[in-house]
């Protein structure tokens, strides 16, 4: 078959624009399909590798879904928060490991500031149950410290030693700054891919001691000064949410059945996988229509070559006649067809794939940037690699028309040539 | 069937062909005879059935009644794919015009059908290129035409690469549907000079269709279509 092979490559560089523009049209279609399956799985594992080792989640009464938006993704606000004898008494249960107390509410240019303590360094996790590591300096320790994520450091260009004003609620407008009350970085920690990254870390006791004399919600003029509070102690009232780590997982629901149903305060309790399993679930409607979008992009791609191909075969009718003349059989012509079409659609599938790692090359720290998705360029999966494979199986299927048509023909035509 | 000592390299008998779908057919040929080297002018305006015939001589085509042999073998015993090898293996063919295929060189052009047929392949000793060029060399065109694109070659130089085309591997049988109806006067006759040439040498049959009857002197024999096909005339 060889022979026939490159007679249908120099056959189909004869005609080099269509067979280019039939190469696009596969290349694009292909883009699109391994780009929006990229995006996919990559938002998703994304998603999933946000919080991790962690079994319950414990705030005010509220959604799961709701609760996990503004506990792990900072998005949103709490609708209700946790007296801080509850925090206690839970995270002095017999079942639970750890616990891990945050408070949000204010920010730092555009970045959310959650209070906790030190047990978030020790025990919060991400993605494969790794810990949050430090790229440089340490933990907080003094009332007015911060440790910041990577985004924060690298885009507001902080480093150890940098003073930072937080604002009060997410407006940060001049007069909700807690301007006299500034804080001095001690530490950055290494990047993550999660909202951890784009987080400003305080300690539990900073929060309550920059709120002194903003009860009201707004500053009233009678703010100490760093000083005086230091010298304070601050005991936090009330915090936003808990996470908790058990001793045996099997007491997850034993746990969550008697938060949830904890009479002193309502609460509610997630299990954070189950959460982000219901979150990812809403999305799946727009999943679903892009991968349909992008499904039938390839179909038109595919349908766009074999109307090309059709047109072609009009006016190669000489063309197959002399090759019919010098020995080729119906076959031959057939396989012609055939060659060609799974040629391009190979080509295509080739240039598309290349020009998709392009594109993730370029793009990856912009769209990192912009939407938090860390699109990492890994090479293709066993999934993409058998869409490809279907591209390239319904491109030779499509291949048959014509060359069903070109065997007619010759068979037909023989050696006649008909124009 | 290959008793006699010298058997006619193509003979009808009795042939009728109707196309399916007519009702009366477009061929019918009691008799005809073509020996071993014989170059035979076959002569006939357009619809007289010339191309019916050479698509029932090439099997392309099977008669509807009586038979047709070439080289002792009756065509339309073999089936389609058999017959598809058959002239690819014996039969050099040559068009009336726009006869190459402008995507391949000349020499690709040349050492086509020695692409589908093994036969005419190992006919060529040494190097199939080599072959090609000597070819064209026989046949009057120079080393300089061989690299242009086969475009760019006039219709007279295009008919002599398809001539070496058909003369590749030593065919039995070279058939020749009108190759100089493009050509002008003194190039066709140097044109058919230098064919019935390279047919000697390759010691092949020609079967030279033409409607020019200018042309008939240069043949051993000629007839004429019209007279042979009974039906002729009323296409």
């Amino acid at each position: 078959m060889s022979p026939t092979l490159s007679l249908a490559w120099k056959s189909a560089r004869n005609r080099k624009v269509t067979a280019i523009l039939s190469i696009l049209t596969v290349a694009i279609s292909v883009i699109l399909l391994l780009g929006v399956e990229r995006i996919r799985t990559q938002a998703k594992s994304s998603f999933a590798n946000t919080i991790s080792g962690t079994d319950l989640i414990v705030g005010g009464r509220s959604g799961q879904v709701n609760l996990l938006l503004y506990s792990v993704f900072r998005i949103g606000n709490a609708t209700n928060n946790i007296d801080w004898k509850s925090y206690q008494e839970f995270s002095q249960h017999r079942a639970v490991e750890w616990a891990i107390p945050i408070s949000l509410g204010d920010s730092h240019k555009g970045f959310r500031v959650m209070g906790t303590n030190h047990s978030y360094f020790e025990h919060y996790r991400y993605g494969q149950k790794q810990n949050l590591t430090f790229s440089q300096g340490a933990k907080f320790d003094g009332l007015f410290e911060t440790v910041v994520g990577a985004d924060v450091a690298k885009q507001l260009g902080y480093k150890i030693g940098s003073e930072i004003i937080i604002a009060h609620g997410i407006s940060d407008v001049g007069f909700s700054r807690h301007d006299n009350l500034p804080f001095k970085v001690v530490g950055i920690l290494a990047p993550t891919g999660t909202p951890v990254d784009k987080t400003v870390h305080v300690s539990l006791q900073a929060i309550e001691a920059i709120h002194v004399g903003w009860e009201s919600g707004a500053n009233l003029g009678n703010t100490p000064e760093a000083h005086q509070l230091n010298a304070m102690d601050f005991q936090p009232k009330q915090i936003t949410a808990v996470m908790l780590g058990l001793k045996s997982k099997l007491q997850t629901f034993a746990l969550q059945r008697q938060i949830n149903t904890y009479t002193k305060e309502p609460l509610s309790a997630i299990l954070p996988g189950v959460a982000l399993h219901e979150l990812w679930g809403m999305m799946s409607v727009a999943e679903q229509a892009l991968m349909a979008v992008s499904g039938f992009v390839v179909i038109a791609g595919l349908l766009g070559m074999l109307s090309s191909l059709l047109t072609s075969l009009q006016e190669r009718r000489r063309e197959m006649a002399i090759l019919r003349a010098m020995g080729a059989r119906p076959k031959h012509v057939f396989s012609l067809l055939i060659l060609e079409a799974s040629s391009l659609t190979f080509i295509g599938i080739i240039a598309g794939t290349l020009a998709l790692y392009l594109i993730l090359t370029l793009a990856s720290p912009i769209i990192q940037q912009s939407y938090g998705i860390n699109l990492s360029i890994i090479t293709l999966s066993s999934y993409e690699l058998s869409l490809l494979g279907l591209v390239q199986l319904a491109g030779t299927v499509i291949g048959f028309i014509p060359a069903l048509r070109a065997y007619k023909q010759s068979l037909s035509d023989g050696m006649t040539i008909r124009v | 069937m290959k008793t006699n000592n010298q058997p006619p390299v193509i003979e009808l008998s009795q042939v009728s062909f109707t196309w399916p779908g007519n009702d009366s057919p477009t061929l019918a040929i009691p008799q005809l005879h073509v020996n071993q080297g014989e170059h035979l002018f076959v002569k006939g305006p357009s619809g007289c059935g010339k191309s019916t015939l050479l698509s029932l001589l090439t099997g392309i085509n099977t008669v509807t009644k009586g038979k047709v042999t070439v080289l002792n073998q009756c065509l339309s015993d073999l089936p389609g794919n058999q017959r598809d090898k058959f002239r690819a293996d014996h039969i050099g063919y040559i068009f009336q015009q726009f006869n190459l295929l402008p995507y391949l060189s000349v020499i690709e052009n040349v050492t086509l059908p020695c692409q589908f047929s093994k036969q005419r392949r190992s006919q060529v000793s040494g190097d199939l290129q080599t072959e090609a060029k000597a070819l064209l060399n026989k046949l009057h065109l120079s080393e300089s035409l061989m690299n242009k694109p086969v475009v760019e070659l006039s219709i007279g130089q295009q008919q002599r690469v398809a001539a070496a085309r058909a003369l590749i591997g030593k065919p039995k049988v070279i058939i020749a549907d009108e190759p100089t109806s493009s050509l002008d006067h003194d190039n066709r006759t140097a044109f058919i000079e230098l064919l019935l040439d390279q047919v000697n040498h390759a010691q092949s049959t020609l079967l030279f269709v033409s409607h020019d009857p200018t042309l008939e002197p240069l043949f051993d024999r000629s007839i004429d279509l019209r007279s042979l096909n009974q039906v002729g005339g009323e296409q």
